[in-house]
Order: structure tokens, then sequence, then C-alpha cells
């Protein structure tokens, strides 16, 4: 039944994405990637240095 | 997934190379992480009951990145755009989500050791044989289709025969699951997650170096605007269904209770957070690649294959290297993660609980040892035979595993949860989510199963309320 309905509604909206906004969506999850690469590192060096890892 | 791709990516040198360095390095770690501690039971299945807050979120993250969220996001990203890519990381939610639950069962099981502990002890033997029923459905399906996703993974990377590069991937994950327990899982987890998290930056990095993102958008604009609405209602189902998927998948596995009793106190809410932040920003990332590859008009073999196809096309045979070593530890990760948890689940509640509750501390680490290899073996077995559509079972699941989460959550926090309500509505969820994949659409069915199953267990519970003592579960 949605299988049926989804391309009419589909056809009769839309918003595209502004250049802008993708940056923000792209750049800002491959930032926030690294972010995460860096921070769990450095959680790991702080809690090994105090022998909290295990 | 077809067996289309005649030329591989990589030469099978330098897939061999990969292979060896990255099996031997698992291996190693993983046998001498496994000499630490004080080798009895508790401290293999659950690495001493210790791990600090890096760790814990590091392999909530590694286990969480399977091989489908480094083919399938692209994928996803390819096929639907933007909603696509937002629709396959709110599965992060399920983490993020189980948060509040996980400290809540630490304390009220200090002692537990698995999913089975708690459906046990809550809600009775007849509730637990049902849960049981569920998860090893589910648990069997998510195996195979990482088995299988190896196999055909590496076949198409580097020309390896499906079956012998099954037989690697597997092989390497049980044999240091076997030899470290939890903490060999632990461990490699911890590396692997840096490995596909900081290669990932690198591949995207250079992608967008080479095809910026100016291009793509514009690209999109002119050739395919759909994938770039925001106003998609088919997205908006999808992305509620990925969210309560990854909810039941979460709140039911013993991939994820195990974590929980593994970590500190406290460090386990921060870890769930954590991992399932970090994990989100993965098939945004991913998915991005498939933008690029879309924007590019590159030529798919399959469409599945975007990933690696795009990476070598953009970097080379380097970018091949890359995406082969992400794979090969997102796979591995994930399978021994799956090992360690479900040779938990089946030592402690079957073996143990059900069958021989005489059995000493050394008969059950013995126990777990042995199921680990069974379940290599199981795995093997069944995936040996070539089902390229098995994808699509793992889905079906769906609606088994959300029907799970009202009965998980409502007997964490509410005494009155009753033992015959979590079990009318475990059935009735799984039987409407059914019903719901098959008659309306795929992704209907963990929508409806949840929906079912919460009325089923407010209901019930509120009609007959139990008293449920709940020092009872500290007996775990």
């Amino acid at each position: 039944m949605l299988h049926g309905l989804a391309p009419t509604v589909l056809a009769s909206t839309s918003w595209m994405a502004s250049l802008q906004l993708l940056r923000l969506v792209v750049y800002g999850s491959l930032a926030a990637l690294a972010l995460a690469v860096v921070v769990l590192l450095l959680i790991w060096w702080h809690e090994w240095r105090s022998g909290k890892a295990w | 997934m077809g067996s289309g791709v005649v030329t591989p990516l990589l030469s099978p040198g330098i897939a061999w190379a990969l292979v060896v360095v990255f099996a031997v390095l698992w291996i190693a770690l993983g046998v001498a992480w496994g000499r630490g501690g004080k080798g009895d039971a508790d401290d293999y299945m659950l690495a001493g009951r210790n791990i600090g807050l890096a760790l814990s979120t590091a392999t909530l993250m590694a286990s969480w990145v399977t091989g489908n969220t480094t083919l399938l996001a692209p994928e996803f990203g390819y096929r639907n755009g933007l909603w696509g890519m937002f629709s396959y990381a709110l599965a992060g939610l399920g983490l993020i989500l189980f948060a509040p639950l996980a400290i809540r069962i630490k304390r009220l099981m200090p002692h537990g050791r698995t999913s089975g502990d708690f459906i046990r002890l809550r809600y009775g033997r007849a509730a637990w044989w049902v849960f049981m029923a569920i998860t090893a459905v589910y648990t069997l399906g998510f195996l195979m289709t990482q088995a299988m996703g190896a196999g055909i993974l590496l076949e198409a990377l580097s020309g390896f025969d499906y079956r012998l590069g099954m037989v690697v991937v597997i092989g390497v994950s049980t044999v240091y699951t076997l030899y470290g327990g939890m903490r060999a899982v632990v461990g490699t987890d911890f590396i692997q997650s840096l490995l596909i998290m900081g290669l990932l930056v690198v591949v995207a990095v250079l992608a967008f170096q080479r095809f910026p993102l100016e291009l793509v958008h514009s690209s999109l604009s002119a050739s395919h605007p759909d994938r770039l609405n925001l106003l998609l209602p088919a997205g908006l189902l999808i992305a509620w269904n990925s969210a309560l998927f990854s909810m039941g998948e979460v709140f039911h596995n013993n991939i994820w209770w195990s974590r929980v009793f593994s970590s500190r106190a406290s460090v386990v809410v921060n870890a769930f957070v954590l991992g399932g932040l970090a994990w989100m920003t993965v098939p945004i990332v991913t998915g991005s690649l498939g933008l690029v590859a879309l924007a590019q008009n590159l030529a798919l073999p399959q469409v599945n294959m975007v990933f690696p196809v795009m990476a070598s096309q953009l970097l080379g045979a380097g970018g091949a290297a890359l995406v082969f070593v992400v794979v090969f530890a997102s796979l591995t990760s994930t399978l021994d993660s799956l090992l360690a948890s479900t040779a938990d689940l089946v030592a402690e509640d079957v073996v143990f609980k059900l069958l021989n509750p005489q059995l000493s501390d050394a008969q059950l680490r013995q126990a777990t040892k042995l199921v680990v290899v069974g379940l290599g073996l199981l795995t093997l077995a069944l995936s040996w035979p070539r089902l390229d559509s098995l994808a699509s079972v793992l889905f079906f699941t769906g609606a088994l595993v959300a029907s799970t989460v009202w009965p998980v959550a409502y007997g964490l926090y509410w005494s009155q949860a009753n033992r015959h309500a979590a079990i009318a509505a475990m059935l009735a969820g799984s039987a409407v989510g059914l019903v719901a994949y098959v008659q309306i659409a795929p992704y209907c069915a963990a929508l409806f199963s949840t929906a079912v199953s919460a009325l089923v267990m407010a209901v019930g519970s509120s009609l007959r309320p139990e008293r449920f003592q709940w020092h009872l579960l500290r007996e775990a």
C-alpha cells in the first residue's frame, strides 16, 4: 500500500539541500570522526597512565 | 550480492600480505592479552568486569561497525542520497538510548553475565525460551551475513576464492577469541576501531580533494536532484525503522549486555553515548562517498561495491588497500564480538544454568571456549553454500528483535511488568512485524513490532500487575 502511495507524495514535496548544508553534514561528520579518533586516544593515554585502562 | 566482479581491485599478493600481517597481529595480541587477568570464568567471559572508558567506547564502536556499515551505507547514499545516509546513521540511536538502561543493568545485576540471565530471573523460564529463540535466529543470521560478506568481499577486492576468504576471516577471529576471550576481543577492537575511523578519514579527505563537494552538489542537482531532497516521507519511515531495528538489536543482544557487564560502572553510560555518537558519523562519511560515486557516474559492477570501486578509481591501488584494511577490520571486529558474546550466552544460560548447574568455574571457562570453537565451525558450515540473498533475511529479523525492546525496558524499570505480558508482547510484536514486512513494506516491520509489543506489555501489566522484587536479579 505504502509502495503505491510513496511516488505520488514524493513527486509533490521537495526541499533541496543547499551546498552549505551538504558541506555542514559531510565535513561536520568527517571532522567529528577525526575528533573521535583523537579523543579515544587521549582517553586511553590518560587511563593507561593511571592504570585504569582495564 | 552477486558475483559480477571480474577484475579484482587489489593484486592477490598485496591482499595476502595484508591478511598475513593483520592475522598475525590480532592473534599475537589476543593471546598476549588473554594471559592477563585472574584466569577465572569472569575474566575470560567479561575481561574482569573493569574495562575503562577508552576500551569500552572503542569496543562498542568496532562491534557496531560491521561489514554492512562500510559497504551498505555507501550504497544507501548512492541509491537514496541524504536520507539514505541519515537513516543508516540513526542506527547509532540504539547505542545511545541503551546508555541509561546499561547503568540500571549494572546496578541491578552486579554479578550478571548475559541478557538471558536477566530475562530468566525477571520473567521466568517460559519467557526465556521465547527470548532465546529470537536471539538465536538473529545471531545466526548476523554471523552468517558477516561470514558470507567476508567471502564475497575478499573475492571481489582481491580475487580470493569465496570459501578461502571466509575461512581466513572466521579462522582468525575464532583463534584469537578462543585464546584471549573477552580481553582479546576488547583489546583488538580498540585497535580495529582506530584503524577503521582513521583510514575512513584518510580515504574521505583524499576523495574530496580529488572530487570536491561543490562538484558533487552541482552534479547531483543537475542529474539526481532527488538524492538531495530533504522532504522524503518514505525516507522518514525508513529512518524510524532503522532506529527501532537498531534499538531491538542492541536492547536484546548479548553483544551489548556483555559490554555492560565488562565495563566499570563509572564509565558505562559515557561509553554507550560516546560510542553511539562516534558511530553515527561513519555511515554519513561512507554514505557521502556513495554520493561522490553517483556524481562521477562511476561504472559499478554491483552497487554494493560503491566504496571499494570509488576508492580504487580515485586513489589507485593504495585506495583499494586502505579499503581492504577497513573492511577486514570491520568484519573481524564484529565476528569476534559475536563469537565471544554468543559463547558467553550459550555457556552461561544453556550449559551452566539449564543443563549443569554444578559446573565449576574452570569447567564453565572450558565450556565457553568449546562453544567459541563450535560457533566458528557452525558459522563456517552454514555459510559454506553461498546464499546471495541473506541480507534480506537479516532485515527480516528486525520484526523479531524489535519486539524485545519494551519487555527489556519495562522489565528494568517497572516492577509491575508482567511475565505473561512479556511473552505475549514478544510473540504478538514478532507476528505483526512479520505480517507488516510481507504485506506493507520491509521498512515498516520494526515500527509495527515495537508498537504492538509496547501496547501488549503496557495493557497486560496494567491489568495484572506483578510485584517483582528487584533483589532477585542480584542472584545472577
